[in-house]
């Protein structure tokens, strides 16, 4: 999963600073790809190895943060680092807010830039194996039945099996089938592992937990 | 002839003697002594031999005359003694004849007496009895005179005798008669001598006449011309020699004057009157209040003060005066005997001789302390004035900081990068150099673009000298527009520049010129910060007119902005009034002056639908 090459986007509007940190990203042999607007960006195809965005706070047309807020507003989360000028304060702290991996100044240091991108690059890494656990979890969760996913939602509860058959009014022996098929598809060698899935695909706690919220 | 007919006429005769002397009654005393009868024959001869005496004398020429009256006188009158003078008539002086009785060897001696005689009686009254002593005898002779000729200017008679008696009434009578007679004779004879000399003369004359009239017509002729001539040449010699004595005298005058008026100067101006030998010391000095100190054998930088301050100045002197060449208002300064400051002003012109040799200088010179003073305070107020704008500009750029900071940033940025890139490649095995390469000729050109930025920003600050030059507008406001630009940008402001090609050359100091516009287009700018993006449109446009006073560049900066109320047009270009927050309220105000210092104009005029235009118009260069 790990090895998928890491590509690192380029918007800037100044050729010069755009080729310079295009060279600055080949010399270190990363995968580099600049464009001069945000626009270009957006309408160039993009793949699904982890990456970052190296993103001019200042730029013709849709701005940084205007890209930003496009990036957060479709499914495809990028961590951003933002080059700014001096007198960018405002719009800085606004990036900022909006979730921005980095934030550096020109002139910055050439390193100083690269570990910045390699950071955002692993978390964006662990963040795509973050978001592809999740996925799978919550595609195994799908498989259950409904009837699977309250007794889950017992079980996550910490209820025994013949609470929830009593809340469910079925036979204990019925449950304890269930739980294993339960356990089975979600793939989970133990209860605590089942309730830590749980956790993170948002499964209340609770026999009558409902859907979770995504 | 008239002689006869008067001796013919006796009674005539006989009263003439009547009213000369009363004492004389002849025809009384005739009949009283009747018995003397032959006295009275004798006295009868003597009369017709009178009237005979004419036609004996006729004939004979004048000189001969004489004698021939004083015989006629001796013998009839029995005269010791008869002397006669008549001028000549042929003009060769008086004839003198003397006659003394037995005695002829005395002529000469009686001649002198009766010269003496005749001489010391010449009054024609005088015919009166003289008393002369005898030159024989020495005994005394009666004597009596008469004068000769008309008016007796003609000569003299003089007879005398021994007789007591002498003369007698009729004896006067006889002399009288006997001497007019003569006169007709000498008269008869001087006409006949001119009648002769006459007709010699005019025949003589008429031989000649004929050539020497032509002679005499050429020689007057030639006479006439050479008069004229000469009459002309001796005229335009004295009008020649007028005309110079009048220029001498102009010249003398001018040149008297010419002497006292530069004394009058040399006594009354201030100025210093100098000269200077051929080692540039002074020979000659007429100095006003630096008298201790610029004295003759001195040179001007003996007393000079600023010559290790100003060396290039004094070594372009020094070569002026060493290659002889003539210098104005060489200005130096030195101190006054009481150490106060002084600057000098002088001016020379290098003296040769005849022979071309260079022998100094001579010159003038003068303390302009007081207007050097007046000049370093326009000098300062001009350099307060050219401070200020400065600091103005620096106060725009200063709201310019975040777009120059940007302009600088971004080839800093990108030579970081590409200086990184570079290490990397080499701390590899094997180097990339093409790639080294390709980085390190990005490197060089946004060094460039950054060192360009810096020096745009910096000859903005820069304290240099306002100089007035031939500069090319368009360029000017190119290169505001590349500066300013960033920011017009960074207002989400659409900047549009309409340049017009060929605009006059303007004269002018095109930093001050961009300052104008900087401002101007910052105004712009802060104008539309607050209408809706959409309208936000800055418009830059440069136009040329030609004016009857030549061509002119207009540039017009038109933006869409709150634009300004009546009450604002007239303060608009007020010193201190802004409608900025934070704003200085300099920037119109320092324009306008700059603008007027390049004999141009700035103006604001608002638009029709939103915001303001502001004008700039400057004289191009013809």
């Amino acid at each position: 999963m790990s090895a998928e090459i890491p590509i690192v986007f380029v918007v800037d509007d100044d050729p010069s600073v755009r080729d310079s940190l295009r060279r600055l990203m080949t010399s270190v042999g990363m995968a580099v790809e600049v464009f001069p607007t945000a626009q270009a960006f957006l309408n160039a195809p993009r793949g699904d190895a982890p990456g970052c965005l190296v993103l001019d706070v200042r730029l013709p047309g849709l701005s940084g943060l205007d890209l930003q807020r496009e990036l957060a507003n479709s499914s495809a989360t990028l961590p951003i680092i933002f080059l700014t000028g001096h007198g960018d304060i405002p719009m800085s702290v606004q990036a900022m807010k909006a979730g921005a991996a980095e934030f550096l100044t020109k002139p910055f240091r050439g390193q100083e830039l690269l570990d910045a991108i390699r950071h955002a690059i692993d978390r964006d890494r662990a963040a795509r194996t973050q978001r592809r656990e999740l996925a799978e979890l919550r595609g195994r969760y799908d498989t259950l039945t409904p009837r699977e996913r309250d007794v889950m939602a017992g079980v996550v509860a910490g209820l025994l099996n013949k609470q929830i058959a009593a809340e469910f009014g079925t036979t204990e022996a019925t449950v304890k089938e269930q739980r294993g098929q339960v356990m089975l598809k979600m793939r989970a060698g133990s209860v605590a592992e089942l309730v830590r899935s749980a956790g993170r695909i948002g499964i209340a706690p609770h026999p009558s937990g409902g859907t979770p919220p995504r | 002839m008239n002689s006869c007919v008067s001796y013919a006429d006796g009674p005539a005769m006989e009263t003439t003697p009547e009213k000369s002397n009363s004492s004389l009654e002849p025809p009384d005393h005739v009949v009283a002594r009747s018995t003397d009868t032959a006295a009275l024959r004798s006295q009868l001869r003597d009369l017709i031999a009178i009237l005979a005496l004419p036609a004996v004398w006729s004939g004979r020429d004048a000189a001969g005359i004489p004698e021939a009256v004083l015989e006629v006188l001796s013998s009839m009158l029995r005269l010791d003694l008869a002397y006669i003078r008549a001028a000549d008539p042929a003009g060769s002086g008086p004839l003198e004849t003397t006659r003394v009785q037995g005695r002829p060897d005395l002529g000469s001696r009686g001649r002198e007496i009766a010269s003496l005689l005749a001489e010391g009686t010449t009054d024609p009254d005088a015919n009166q009895a003289l008393v002369l002593p005898d030159p024989a005898t020495g005994e005394p002779l009666r004597a009596t005179r008469i004068a000769l000729g008309l008016a007796g200017h003609t000569g003299v008679v003089i007879a005398a005798s021994r007789r007591s008696s002498f003369p007698t009434p009729f004896e006067r009578f006889l002399l009288q008669s006997i001497i007019t007679q003569a006169e007709v004779a000498l008269s008869n004879a001087a006409l006949m001598t001119a009648l002769h000399h006459a007709l010699h003369s005019e025949q003589v004359a008429r031989t000649d006449a004929d050539t020497a009239n032509r002679s005499k017509d050429l020689l007057n002729e030639e006479l006439e011309r050479r008069v004229v001539e000469r009459t002309r040449q001796v005229s335009l010699v004295n009008q020649e020699l007028r005309r110079e004595i009048a220029e001498r005298k102009r010249s003398e005058e001018a040149l008297r004057e010419s002497e006292q008026r530069f004394r009058d100067y040399a006594e009354t101006a201030s100025d210093w009157l100098w000269e200077t030998g051929p080692d540039h010391s002074f020979t000659r000095l007429a100095v006003h209040g630096f008298e201790g100190q610029v004295r003759v054998g001195a040179r001007w930088w003996d007393f000079a003060t600023d010559v290790e301050e100003e060396p290039e100045k004094w070594r372009l002197h020094l070569a002026a005066l060493e290659a002889h060449e003539p210098f104005r208002s060489f200005t130096y300064r030195t101190s006054r005997p009481d150490g106060s400051i002084a600057y000098i002003e002088t001016s020379g012109k290098p003296v040769f001789d005849s022979g071309g040799r260079f022998l100094g200088y001579r010159g003038i010179s003068t303390d302009v302390t007081a207007s050097v003073g007046a000049e370093e305070v326009e000098k300062a107020l001009q350099q307060a004035q050219a401070e200020l704008a400065r600091v103005v500009r620096a106060t725009t750029l200063g709201e310019l900081a975040a777009s120059i900071a940007h302009e600088i940033n971004q080839p800093l940025a990108a030579i970081g990068a590409d200086a990184n890139a570079c290490l990397h490649w080499l701390a590899a095995d094997r180097p990339d150099l093409d790639s080294v390469r390709e980085a390190l000729a990005a490197i060089v050109k946004d060094s460039h673009r950054a060192g360009e930025v810096i020096t745009r920003i910096r000859t903005l600050l820069a304290r240099s000298p306002v100089v007035h030059e031939p500069c090319d507008l368009t360029e000017v406001i190119r290169e505001v527009l590349t500066l300013v630009a960033p920011e017009i940008g960074r207002h989400g402001i659409a900047l549009e520049a309409s340049l017009a090609p060929g605009l006059p050359q303007v004269m002018g100091d095109p930093i001050q010129l961009q300052q104008v516009l900087l401002n101007l287009l910052l105004n712009a700018a802060e104008a539309m910060r607050e209408v809706a993006q959409e309208r936000r449109r800055l418009v830059v446009r440069s136009t040329f007119e030609q004016r009857e006073d030549g061509p002119w560049a207009v540039v017009e900066v038109e933006d869409a902005g709150v634009g300004f109320s009546e009450a604002e047009a007239a303060r608009l270009f007020e010193a201190f009034y802004t409608t900025k927050p934070g704003g200085l309220g300099m920037g119109l105000s320092i324009s306008r002056s700059i603008i007027d210092s390049h004999l141009g104009r700035l103006w604001a005029t608002a638009n029709p639908a939103h915001g303001a235009t502001f004008h700039l118009a400057l004289p191009g260069m013809r």
